[in-house]
């Protein structure tokens, strides 16, 4: 008979421990959830439960999906141990809500725990670059959802650079890989745009939209965020939180992007326009020049009129003046010795003048 | 040349964000002559550009070489 070995308390936490590790390093339980409760506000106790038997959990808030509360049922993922002290729990590292009714109420509760902090306010909402020179996009590269969108924007617009981030986007990693894209292209890239996308798909397809990481990264965004989640007649948080929300991949590029045909006719239009309005100066020009040109003779003819009637009015004040009319009426010049006399007194008996009148001169003696 | 950098570098917001304002100055009554020429020519310039990325500008995509957090095992 063989001989059984004896742990110290110790020493079968550890092997235990050692044994749980290697025959189930993670496990995923989806049960309800019960006795859910924070401690500190870091803390997170409670336990999944099914018709016979409850699992204790154990873990941070940091791995919760946002809020949640019992009777709930989760899908849970994490590491069974047995605690030297605490006796036997999982630690939890991520919480998904599943099924239709919990997925509401977490999306509910959620939803008003966000709205109430203001991420989903119109005022917070920017507008996104249209079109954007480069998108980071954020998608499934297998997805139809991605092909739809690089599709509708090939066939409207061009010049786009697009930086694929080909995350998962349902299952248990999808939400830490969108997190981290959309901190990604905040911190690495320099992108006009984030768009996330996916195609339709059943709530719990669904669910790491509406989780509390992706809806606070997209909230937190510095880029301006667009957010297209299938055909689903529920608005995912993200969505909510987003700048712009699409209804569909191939919305989303709609809403990005001008339609090309519609743009060419657009650059023409306006070309015609620059020629009219260039024809419009060009004929406004004409216009001032003629006016200029009729400006100028009408002053130059002023001018003249004005040399014209200052001329008449010289000749009439010389004729005026001069001497040969005075003659006409009568008058007559004396001179002496070429000098005109116009007094008596400086004349003597004996002398000569030269008496000038209308028609000729004659020289007299005076006596 | 600097002209064709100039050309290569500029997007398609930026050329057409030039020619908008090109076309509202040529819309001042105050415009003179030479003014509305010098910018007819511009505009004419940046419609054959735009006209012509229209045309020839392709949609690129880069997938980003590193992978984001790993699934849970």
């Amino acid at each position: 008979m063989s001989e059984l070995i004896a742990f110290s308390p110790s020493d079968f936490v550890a092997v235990l421990n050692q044994t749980l590790e290697y025959a189930y390093p993670s496990v995923v339980i989806v049960g309800e959830l019960s006795n859910f409760r924070v401690s500190k506000g870091k803390w997170v106790y409670f336990d999944l439960k099914d018709d016979t038997a409850s699992v204790k959990f154990f873990g941070t808030v940091y791995g919760l999906p946002g809020p949640l509360e019992d009777g709930m049922i989760v899908r849970v993922v994490g590491q069974p141990r047995l605690s030297p002290q605490y006796g036997f729990s999982v630690s939890f590292q991520a919480i998904m809500p599943v099924g239709e009714g919990t997925l509401k109420r977490a999306a509910d509760l959620l939803k008003r725990k966000l709205a109430t902090e203001g991420l989903f306010d119109e005022a917070r909402k920017r507008s996104v670059p249209y079109p954007p020179a480069r998108i980071g996009l954020i998608a499934s590269e297998q997805s139809a959802a991605y092909k739809d969108f690089v599709k509708i924007l090939d066939a409207r617009w061009r010049g786009v650079d697009m930086l694929l981030a080909d995350v998962q986007v349902q299952g248990d990693a999808a939400v830490g890989q969108i997190v981290a894209a959309v901190e990604y292209f905040n911190q690495h890239e320099s992108v006009d745009v984030i768009v996330i996308t996916r195609g339709g798909g059943s709530p719990d397809d669904l669910a790491a939209f509406s989780s509390e990481q992706v809806t606070r990264a997209v909230a937190a965004s510095r880029v301006p965020t667009v957010v297209a989640i299938g055909h689903e007649i529920d608005i995912s948080l993200a969505e909510l939180a987003a700048d712009v929300r699409a209804s569909t991949p191939s919305n989303a590029a709609e809403l990005l992007s001008p339609d090309i045909a519609d743009t060419q006719s657009h650059i023409a239009q306006i070309a015609r326009q620059l020629d009219v309005l260039a024809e419009h100066h060009y004929n406004q020009e004409v216009i001032d020049v003629k006016r200029s040109a009729r400006t100028l003779l009408s002053e130059l003819e002023r001018v003249s009129m004005h040399a014209k009637q200052s001329l008449t009015a010289s000749a009439q004040l010389l004729d005026a003046l001069s001497p040969s009319l005075a003659l006409k009426r009568g008058y007559a010049l004396v001179r002496s010795n070429n000098k005109l006399i116009r007094t008596v007194r400086s004349l003597k008996r004996g002398d000569t003048l030269d008496i000038t009148l209308s028609d000729g001169s004659v020289r007299v003696e005076v006596q | 040349m600097p002209t064709t950098k100039q050309k290569q570098i500029k997007s398609y917001t930026e050329l057409k964000k030039e020619l908008d304002e090109v076309l509202l100055a040529m819309q001042s009554e105050e415009l003179d002559i030479d003014k509305a020429l010098a910018l007819h020519a511009r505009g004419s310039e940046l419609v054959a550009e735009l006209e012509q990325y229209l045309k020839k500008a392709q949609n690129r995509i880069e997938k980003i070489k590193i992978q984001f957090d790993k699934p849970v095992a």
